[in-house]
């Protein structure tokens, strides 16, 4: 490969390298917390959580795995298909789907840019005790499920990590 | 205090190479392919140098698995203009992909050249992308990217620790190149911890730094080879 070949090269590099900072200046500027995402179906947190039902309850990673996770429908109908609300027809679509062996595919209320390469973990957090509000704001009590903080924004984060004497190591999150 | 550390005992270095793949597959580190490594541009977070000694047919090859040496005193670190790559509390010498402008300059600027450029985004079409690991980031084209001592393995093996409410050992952390290693030639650990495997190791008389002169303080030792 000639020399200008590989200058040409080098400048292609910078070309794509430009765009991926436009795009990232452009996902800093875009999050805009009233918008939730669009759900499969209209699962209401506050019905939940007025019948008792913990967060851990459903999202079963939060205290021990790095992700939340969510339930699959199996579970959603192991009280559903008897006992709670069974015609409900909202309950009636995730039935439906659950026969068709279909997933439901959640909408992400919270997405971190994957431009900033963080490798969030639940575990330390509730391991820390902190509370699942702090982040995800009182889920408890909305009926649809919305961000509440700019969890792109990485001066909550930090901010959190040193009142509370946390690990604010560049490679703690980012590696 | 912890130095997280290596000692790598090149008598027992056979050059099999299995350290390299595994680093490959634990880091999600690309293959650039026959022409870009033409280019000089091949990616290996650790390579296996082969050093040959005497004239033929007395000849002795001897095998030197060359990584990050982890720097007390980096070369690389002044030299970013964004504070990309730094030294961390426990003395691993840092690469943070998303600050990273990509200038090259602390690649210019290693003498143990171990630091690697992505031309390229890497590619993994489809199903290659399910052994991708999901501790570790996917680097994107234009960042610079080298050997972090396996550094989600460190996290991993202190999130353990801390559920058991006690201190890190050697048991809990291993790198993916000593791991794989079947000659246990690379030994990992915390060099400030007396206890610690590297620790007594790094006092054996066959201990040595890399590019000693240059003053770079690495954390990877050399146990050098017998005659």
């Amino acid at each position: 490969m000639s020399s200008f070949q590989r200058s040409c090269g080098q400048v292609q590099g910078l070309k794509k390298w430009t765009g991926m900072l436009c795009s990232l200046a452009i996902l800093g500027c875009s999050s805009d917390l009233s918008e939730a995402p669009p759900q499969p179906i209209a699962f209401s947190h506050l019905a939940h959580s007025e019948n008792d039902i913990a967060c851990i309850r459903c999202h079963q990673g939060a205290e021990t795995q790095a992700q939340a996770g969510l339930p699959p429908i199996s579970s959603c109908a192991s009280c559903h298909r008897r006992a709670a609300i069974p015609d409900h027809p909202e309950v009636l679509k995730f039935m439906e789907r659950l026969e068709r062996r279909e997933p439901l595919v959640w909408g992400k209320v919270n997405v971190l840019p994957a431009s900033a390469m963080v490798h969030f973990k639940h575990k330390p957090h509730a391991r820390a005790e902190v509370d699942c509000s702090v982040c995800h704001g009182d889920v408890a009590q909305m009926t649809v499920a919305q961000s509440v903080i700019n969890i792109a924004d990485m001066g909550w984060c930090v901010s959190c990590h040193r009142e509370n004497e946390a690990s604010v190591d560049c490679l703690t999150c980012h590696h | 205090m912890t130095r997280w550390g290596m000692v790598i005992d090149t008598d027992r270095c056979t050059g099999c190479g299995a350290c390299v793949v595994a680093c490959h597959a634990e880091n999600n580190i690309q293959t650039v392919g026959e022409e870009e490594a033409k280019n000089g541009r091949a990616m290996h977070w650790l390579r296996i140098e082969r050093h040959y000694e005497g004239e033929f047919p007395d000849i002795r090859v001897r095998f030197l698995p060359v990584l990050c040496q982890q720097c007390g005193s980096a070369p690389c670190e002044p030299v970013c203009p964004v504070y990309a790559t730094y030294r961390t509390p426990e003395g691993l010498n840092a690469m943070v992909y998303s600050r990273c402008i990509g200038t090259r300059y602390c690649a210019n600027n290693c003498p143990y050249t171990v630091r690697f450029f992505n031309w390229h985004a890497g590619e993994w079409p489809k199903p290659l992308d399910r052994q991708l690991n999901p501790d570790v980031s996917v680097r994107p084209a234009g960042v610079m990217e080298k050997c972090t001592f396996c550094v989600q393995r460190i996290q991993d093996g202190q999130d353990r620790a801390k559920d058991e409410n006690r201190s890190v050992t050697d048991a809990d952390i291993e790198t993916a190149c000593s791991q794989s290693c079947p000659a246990q030639a690379i030994t990992f650990g915390d060099l400030e911890n007396s206890d610690s495997r590297v620790a007594q190791m790094a006092k054996s008389a066959r201990a040595s730094h890399l590019l000693e002169d240059l003053g770079t303080d690495p954390s990877v030792i050399y146990l050098l080879g017998g005659e």
